[in-house]
């Protein structure tokens, strides 16, 4: 006999919400890159080259905070190689993007044996503290849910919040937008099309840096290799499913979150463990499918524009 | 004979040099060979540990020792196939079930050339098939949780879903419930060996259901599982070798499987020309598997041990499984 009410607990959406932060932070930073028209499936590279950056930074000066910008400053450059293979030279967008997940497959086994002489795995390092919301924290069960949690979780939120007012309330984001829609038209109505792809291209890259400091400084201390564990792929879904809009991706991040958190409580009731580990995917695709109708990607995109 | 003609000839005698030390070294086969599982050296546990058992040997014997780690499943059998191509290795030794395919297709290519490989069986008449009662150490450490918990509920985190990793879920929850009947074993599986940010979503949830020690055989994954430990303020018991210093007073035990020794024998009486190919198992009675239950006490920079009821029992039930008086169930039979 399964008692529901000790597999759907509080403490089920507080991980719900830890899980859902790296795959949200990655899927808007898709969702800037390829509203501006550059395809970007180098997002799992970049969440580990932050991820490796952020704890190699903590291990060396002691600071997270230190290692949270540096993880993020280190997904923007390898976003500009990105960008800059694909923009300046119009290369392949899939080609040079795969070339940054290689790229963080080879390097950081070998830059983690010279730093901590162990290919796998880092040292443990100082991780970011927990942070609860002072008023929040004597409601009983809101408190629970809200916190303590990472910084990363709260700054997910406000980057959703703030990524919507950018592509939506203001007239940068409306370029951002017709440059992904119909370049040609926007590059006629004065818009700096190479200017707007770059940055955007290397926001994608700093907010999937900061997704793989979420994992390694946020949720765990340490680095591991291949941590990121396709995460950043399954971001590129979630920005999909939530249709190239940020409360879309959060919505559909938060529910893979909470359907992956569920599946962990859901292997105990007696069903072989693969069905659970299905889960997730499943009821995503299902559910998403049957609530945000045909995903439409912006017209533009992928093309090199000169 | 001017210069160049000179250079030519250097060249050319230098060429038949290279070539007969060469041929030398192919009718020699004096080195040892290695082909390391997926994820390679630095996972603190079986690889490294398996690393280490064939490089004693190969120094022991004064061998020189090559080895390589693998990116992909796929690379296996190239791999194997290059090693075996030069004749130059008395052995070559391939760690992990997962290379139990590639190898079976290899082996047969090469009859001269003797291989072992580690956690499968491969039925040729090259190869030496190291495999371990897994579900014995997990027995024992089962035990200390079964004693140990306060909350009478204990978890189980495994890697993947596979047969090797049930043989350690068998013996663990036997053991429990042979010294705790009552007691509840809540397991899962992540589903990766290389995903310790989902291994801690595991741990926590378990945790937080009122599990308050938790073996995970699940490769680097279990290195999540410490961290929630420390973050919750609970237990954790180690798998493969000694993990406690991982994470000091929350690692009260560790399952010791015994891969160095076992590496470390086959390997030695092969470059001795003892191979003996077939299965050979390692459990308790051979000595090579066990269970390590210091804990390193770091402000004392000493080591104290469980209770001594525990170890009574541990050392007890140690002896009757080697006596053949438990039948400790396993993967088939859960």
């Amino acid at each position: 006999m399964i008692d529901i009410w000790n597999i759907v607990d509080i403490a089920l959406f507080a991980a719900m919400l830890r899980m859902a932060t790296p795959l949200v932070l990655a899927a808007i930073g898709g969702v800037f890159t390829e509203r501006a028209g550059v395809i970007n499936i180098g997002l799992e590279g970049m969440m580990m080259l932050g991820a490796f950056w952020g704890v190699a930074t903590s291990h060396w000066t002691g600071s997270p905070w230190l290692g949270m910008i540096v993880g993020m400053i280190v997904g923007g450059l390898a976003a500009l190689v990105h960008a800059f293979l694909s923009i300046k030279y119009n290369a392949n967008q899939i080609v040079s993007a795969l070339g940054i997940n290689i790229l963080a497959l080879g390097l950081t086994p070998y830059l983690s044996a010279m730093i901590w002489g162990s290919r796998g795995a880092s040292a443990a390092v100082t991780g970011l503290p927990r942070w609860e919301i002072p008023l929040i924290r004597d409601i009983p069960v809101l408190s629970e849910f809200l916190g303590p949690h990472s910084p990363t979780v709260f700054l997910m939120v406000i980057i959703v919040i703030a990524a919507h007012l950018i592509l939506f309330k203001t007239r940068w984001g409306l370029h951002i937008r017709a440059t992904g829609e119909f370049t040609k038209a926007a590059a006629t109505a004065g818009v700096n099309i190479q200017r707007t792809r770059y940055i955007c291209v290397v926001i994608s890259g700093v907010l999937a840096g900061l997704a793989g400091v979420h994992l390694a400084l946020g949720h765990l201390a340490m680095f591991s290799w291949g941590m990121t564990g396709g995460r950043g792929f399954i971001a590129l879904a979630v920005m999909i499913f939530g249709n190239w809009r940020p409360y879309r991706a959060i919505a559909a991040g938060l529910l893979f979150g909470f359907v992956d958190a569920l599946q962990i409580r859901l292997q105990g009731i007696g069903v072989p463990v693969q069905f659970p580990q299905m889960l997730p995917y499943l009821i995503t695709i299902a559910v998403l499918a049957g609530v945000m109708g045909r995903a439409r990607p912006p017209s533009d995109i992928g093309k090199p524009y000169d | 004979m001017n210069k160049r003609n000179l250079a030519v000839s250097l060249l050319l005698v230098s060429l038949l040099l290279v070539t007969i030390v060469g041929f030398t070294a192919y009718a020699a086969r004096d080195r040892v060979g290695i082909v390391l599982s997926i994820g390679g050296l630095g996972d603190k546990s079986f690889n490294d540990f398996t690393f280490a058992g064939v490089r004693w040997a190969a120094e022991a014997m004064d061998v020189p020792l090559d080895y390589v780690e693998p990116a992909a499943i796929g690379d296996f059998e190239m791999l194997l196939r290059d090693f075996a191509l030069t004749g130059q290795y008395k052995v070559i030794f391939a760690v992990g079930f997962l290379q139990a395919d590639a190898l079976a297709i290899v082996a047969p290519e090469f009859p001269e050339q003797k291989f072992i490989i580690l956690d499968a069986v491969v039925d040729e008449p090259n190869v030496a098939s190291l495999i371990f009662r897994e579900n014995e150490g997990s027995f024992l450490v089962g035990i200390v949780a079964g004693m140990m918990t306060a909350t009478n509920r204990v978890g189980f985190v495994g890697g993947m879903d596979v047969p090797i990793i049930r043989r350690f879920q068998a013996g663990f929850q036997a053991g429990v419930w042979w010294v705790n009947p009552d007691a509840i074993v809540d397991v899962t599986y992540v589903g990766s060996f290389g995903d310790p940010a989902g291994g801690k979503e595991h741990a926590l949830a378990h945790y937080g259901a009122g599990v308050d020690i938790i073996f995970a055989p699940a490769g680097k994954t279990n290195l999540g599982v410490f961290d929630a430990a420390v973050a919750t303020g609970n237990f954790a018991i180690g798998v493969d070798v000694d993990q406690a210093h991982i994470a000091p007073y929350h690692i009260i035990a560790s399952m010791i499987k015994g891969i160095d020794t076992a590496a470390y024998w086959k390997t030695r009486a092969a470059i001795e020309g003892k191979f003996e190919p077939g299965i050979h198992i390692f459990g308790l009675a051979e000595g090579v598997a066990g269970i390590c239950f210091l804990v390193p006490d770091v402000e004392r920079v000493s080591r104290v041990y469980l209770p001594e009821r525990v170890r009574a029992m541990v050392i007890g039930a140690r002896q009757m499984i080697i006596d053949g008086l438990i039948i400790i169930p396993d993967e088939d039979d859960i």
